[in-house]
């Protein structure tokens, strides 16, 4: 038996509103530590991986691991028939048919159920080790999501370049080129506006943008965004939930010579 | 263990990789142990042409893909490389049209679809193609009759002959045979008279636009093929030493899957009998042989021609070898 309840419906609208479009039919897998996801898109160029914590829901009861096919397209439409501030309760059975969905009003007594119907999904849930990287980069998720989505006007593909102290977006088309540098900062007084950049070897690395703009749809689920890239492994792209995380893994791309 | 790990690598490029970083070394020496999916011979981990040393035990790793070279990166020489993981069922086989493909590539699904809607649906057909041999009706749903028209390719007809091209590739396909020697249209014949000549036919069932069955047939043979033969049905064994002689050889015969059971096949069969030949109201059935029966294919044989043989209490068909 599942039982989840959120405080706030918000967060498991947002977390499906960013992974819906990269992905379709996922499994959630239910253990006692929290629900986790993982998936790969179509073209297999990147990857979710979704841990919800248990801290993050204020009930949270899984007696047996449980996993839940689910088709994200419909679940999304489910989720959006609740209010933001409602409490939101996943009600599943040990092998269940279907997951139940209640969300309910604060103010007012008023209930509303939702039942979604499973689908069987294979899918085989990998372990991801943790990997070293060679640069690393925490920075306002926002300002991430504003680069990304402005050159994304020039070319399909985005360059990251990492040197010492200075982390460049890059990016050149047919009408020009443009390019953001952003360098460390640290802000005191709002410490999720600083950007730290923490080097072992330079990096240079081009990413597609189709899938960058998949990723920075995760932008409202934390006020900064980790990038963590190394040469010639997928990037690893991670939001911080309230408890647990949300991470992309990104493959880049190469020149076509090497 | 590390030689092992290496053989993925590019031997020319390995000079030129640095040196991966202390951390990695130590990383690696503890893989064999801790990381099962870190195995050099698991599926998960095809490696990118020339992978650095150090990602040898990272649990993902990338590949170059060339399959979708213009499909990611028009005009730019970057490529967009993957996810190696070992997802599973990666090959899909779907149900309806029985097309194995890779259900991440775009390509794979594109073809996929063509050929999914023409397996299902059946290949539009035009008004003008094709001459009317007859035609029949069907139940289609409860109480409603259609009506399905028999009509001969004309293999004077490029169009119709590239149309019948593609159904018959469309049968070999789903009836898992060879492709066929091309017997229904115009060859070189050494004849001054008739210089070019088909040597058999193709009907095609037309319902609503659409082609939903076929039949290729051979009505004239080389000196010594046009003999039968009779075939256990059960065991598929040819009985040796027993010949007759043949009018007509049934090279492929197919009705759509969602048309089956319409007795379609044995109408078209009918269709045969009565026009194939120029001159003959009517084949017997006993002229009439099967190449290569499958297994409903022998079902059909069983019922239009079959033979049961009283001694062994076997059903024996009629087949002939195919030219």
């Amino acid at each position: 038996m599942l039982e989840g309840k959120f405080d706030e419906a918000s967060l498991l609208k947002k977390i499906i509103d960013a992974i819906k479009d990269c992905v379709q039919l996922c499994n959630f897998n239910c253990t006692e530590k929290g629900i986790t996801l993982q998936a790969v898109d179509d073209s297999r160029v990147l990857l979710v991986s979704l841990l919800i914590g248990e801290e993050a829901f204020t009930d949270y009861r899984c007696d047996r691991n449980i996993t839940l096919g689910v088709d994200l397209s419909s679940f999304s439409k489910m989720i959006k028939c609740g209010n933001n501030e409602d409490f939101l309760t996943l009600i599943a059975e040990d092998s269940p048919d279907t997951v139940l969905v209640v969300f309910e009003d604060k103010n007012r007594e008023r209930i509303s159920e939702y039942s979604l119907k499973l689908m069987d999904i294979d899918n085989e849930f990998l372990k991801i080790d943790d990997m070293d990287y060679d640069s690393v980069i925490t920075m306002p998720a926002g300002e991430f999501a504003k680069i990304v989505r402005d050159l994304k006007n020039l070319s399909e593909s985005l360059g990251i370049l990492v040197t010492k102290d200075t982390v460049k977006f890059l990016s050149e088309g047919d009408i020009g080129s443009g390019s953001v540098v952003v360098k460390p900062f640290t802000d005191l007084e709002k410490p999720e506006n600083s950007v730290k950049v923490s080097l072992k070897k330079p990096v240079n690395l081009t990413f597609g943008l189709k899938y960058l703009s998949d990723i920075i749809k995760a932008t409202n689920l934390a006020e900064s965004v980790t990038i963590k890239i190394a040469d010639k492994v997928p990037a690893l792209f991670e939001y911080k939930l309230p408890s647990g995380y949300l991470r992309f893994y990104l493959a880049p791309k190469f020149d076509e010579e090497e | 263990m590390r030689a092992v790990k290496r053989s993925r690598t590019d031997a020319s490029k390995r000079d030129a990789i640095s040196t991966p970083p202390p951390s990695d070394i130590s990383s690696q020496s503890e893989v064999p142990t801790s990381e099962p999916i870190s195995d050099t011979n698991s599926t998960s981990n095809v490696s990118h042409p020339s992978p650095p040393e150090s990602l040898a035990s990272s649990p993902m790793r990338l590949r170059d893909s060339p399959r979708l070279v213009d499909t990611v990166s028009k005009g730019t020489s970057m490529v967009q490389s993957y996810l190696a993981l070992n997802v599973p069922n990666l090959q899909k086989t779907c149900p309806d049209c029985n097309m194995s493909y890779r259900s991440h590539l775009p390509l794979d699904r594109q073809v996929h679809a063509k050929h999914h809607d023409r397996a299902v649906n059946g290949r539009d057909w035009q008004d003008s193609w094709g001459k009317e041999v007859g035609s029949f009706s069907i139940q289609v749903a409860k109480g409603a009759s259609q009506v399905v028209a028999v009509l001969e390719i004309d293999p004077l007809k490029k169009t119709e002959v590239r149309v019948g091209d593609e159904l018959l590739h469309l049968a070999n396909v789903e009836l898992n045979a060879p492709q066929d020697s091309g017997f229904w249209k115009l060859q070189k014949t050494p004849s001054l008279s008739k210089p070019l000549l088909a040597r058999g036919k193709v009907y095609v069932c037309v319902l609503r636009a659409k082609v939903i069955g076929l039949v290729s047939f051979e009505t004239s043979f080389p000196e010594t093929k046009s003999t039968g033969r009779w075939m256990i049905l059960r065991t598929g064994q040819v009985i040796p030493n027993q010949e007759f002689p043949i009018l007509v050889g049934i090279s492929r015969i197919f009705v759509m899957k969602k048309y089956r059971r319409n007795q379609i096949a044995a109408k078209m069969l009918r269709l045969i009998q009565a026009h194939s030949i120029y001159g003959i109201a009517m084949i017997k059935r006993q002229q009439i042989a099967f190449s290569q029966p499958s297994s409903s294919g022998g079902q059909l044989a069983k019922k239009f021609n079959g033979v049961l043989h009283k001694k062994s209490g076997e059903w024996l068909v009629p087949v002939y070898l195919e030219y």
